[in-house]
């Protein structure tokens, strides 16, 4: 067990100039932010993200536009995205996932972080007194979560039936044609798991190991078994499980490696 | 697992949103971009339904969120943060107390900010992390998804960059005359 280090601010050895700016830093929060004004915007935007309503300026009195260049409110005008990838991956992933997706659309994904930092622990900057961690609280209410999430619609979007291509639309941001592209990889799997392959491919070259890159390598793993390719099933699954291996998928991916088709579960 | 495992975005937004916030800026993220990129952070968040509880702090998790949010963002545009956005972070955090407190604080946020700018993103998000927002390594690496080896790695190889860019710093602005503000502001 290796000690955990102790801050440069606590230590006798910092020197006065640095611990100042050190304290002054940790004391004073770098930007003003107003919680209440981003929540309510936040939260306009989980009552109905597919509002075309909604104005983010005047639900937080900043502008509106990001760095893209592209109003936040742009994100909503694929409603497919998030709402489409929550219900779909809850439906596609999930362990509880039944027939009817418009079931779960109120229940976020049941995603695991990736297991704990294992491996070699290299010698710690100092070695000093342990700091203790506080643990994570639950939520004091946790049934008091989101359900508000709109029901998927039928919303214009930029059409990729034709091609395999994942790639962000003019105009598009680039998370938001993430989660597009994932959510039509999901719907695809059952009926044309070739094409949710293509779709996996595509998004791998075009977004890398991007933010929904769990959700990414859960589906190919899903789409090989559904095309019978055994082999590299396992190998992908294997691969995913050493990296997941606390995914909420990974029970799911795990009976891949066992011999079932998840997909006919 | 249960849902009291898990702590939605919502409660996450009410909780973290101002960590978040501070912690992009620190980063590097310009002032306006902020509000967009919490924004984003807990969208994201919402989309992988929510923080469940494991060895990452809430805070370790999002911070992972934001720094992929982060390096979309710099492929984006790849133009750096001028001097003047560096300085409004102190701006905007100066509080009360007296002229000269305020001035002294931002010149203290002011050289931290900078010697941060000059670390390596990778270093620079642990040591926000550990140093300023008070995180543990193994929180740090479960949210970082990397092994807590490499975050005693970076930490270390960050101190030594911070302090050095920190002492450079502070001789550059010995050699530099006193500006009458300041001096009238004592």
């Amino acid at each position: 067990m290796i000690d955990e280090p102790r801050r440069l601010v606590d230590r006798q050895d910092t020197s006065a100039a640095l611990h100042q700016d050190l304290r002054a830093a940790i004391l004073r929060e770098p930007i003003g932010y107003d919680v209440d004004r981003g929540l309510a915007r936040f939260e306009a935007w989980l009552a109905d993200p597919a509002s075309s309503t909604f104005d983010p300026s005047a639900a937080t009195g900043t502008a509106s536009a990001g760095a893209s260049g592209i109003p936040i409110g742009a994100w909503v005008a694929g409603a497919i995205g998030l709402t489409g990838l929550v219900a779909g991956a809850v439906l596609v992933l999930g362990d509880q996932a039944e027939s009817d997706p418009t079931e779960s659309i109120g229940r976020p994904l049941d995603i695991e972080r990736p297991a704990e930092a294992v491996s070699e622990p290299k010698t710690p900057p100092d070695g000093a007194a342990l700091v203790s961690e506080a643990e994570p609280v639950a939520p004091a209410n946790p049934t008091a979560r989101v359900q508000s999430v709109a029901k998927p619609r039928s919303v214009a979007r930029p059409k990729t039936a034709s091609t395999n291509s994942v790639a962000p639309t003019s105009g598009e941001h680039r998370l938001q044609a993430e989660m597009r592209a994932l959510a039509e990889a999901r719907s695809t799997l059952s009926k044309d798991p070739k094409r949710a392959l293509m779709l996996v491919r595509s998004a791998e070259r075009e977004f890398g190991d991007g933010l929904f890159a769990e959700e990414w390598h859960a589906l190919e793993v899903l789409a090989l078994s559904a095309l019978g390719q055994t082999r590299e099933a396992h190998a992908r699954a294997t691969v995913f499980l050493r990296r997941w291996p606390k995914s909420a998928f990974a029970e799911r991916v795990r009976r891949v490696t066992d011999g079932a088709n998840p997909a006919e579960r | 697992m249960s849902t009291s495992d898990v702590i939605d975005a919502g409660e996450l937004f009410r909780r973290h949103a101002r960590f978040v916030a501070g912690f992009v800026r620190r980063m590097g993220a310009h002032a306006e971009d902020v509000d967009d990129l919490v924004q984003e952070v807990f969208m994201v968040t919402h989309a992988k339904g929510g923080y469940r509880v494991g060895p990452a702090k809430p805070t370790s998790y999002l911070a992972e969120i934001a720094l992929r949010l982060l390096a979309n963002r710099r492929r984006r545009r790849a133009r750096s943060r001028e001097h003047n956005d560096s300085l409004q972070i102190a701006r905007a955090a100066t509080g009360s107390a007296t002229a000269s407190d305020v001035l002294e604080a931002r010149h203290s946020l002011e050289r931290v900010q900078s010697a941060l700018d000059m670390l390596d993103v990778d270093r620079r998000a642990v040591f926000i992390l550990f140093e300023l927002e008070g995180e543990s390594c193994g929180s740090i690496a479960a949210g970082l998804g990397i092994p807590v080896g490499t975050v005693y790695s970076r930490l270390h190889k960050a101190r030594a960059e911070f302090a050095s860019a920190h002492a450079g710093l502070l001789s550059r602005e010995l050699l530099r005359p006193e500006p009458l503000h300041a001096r009238s502001a004592t």
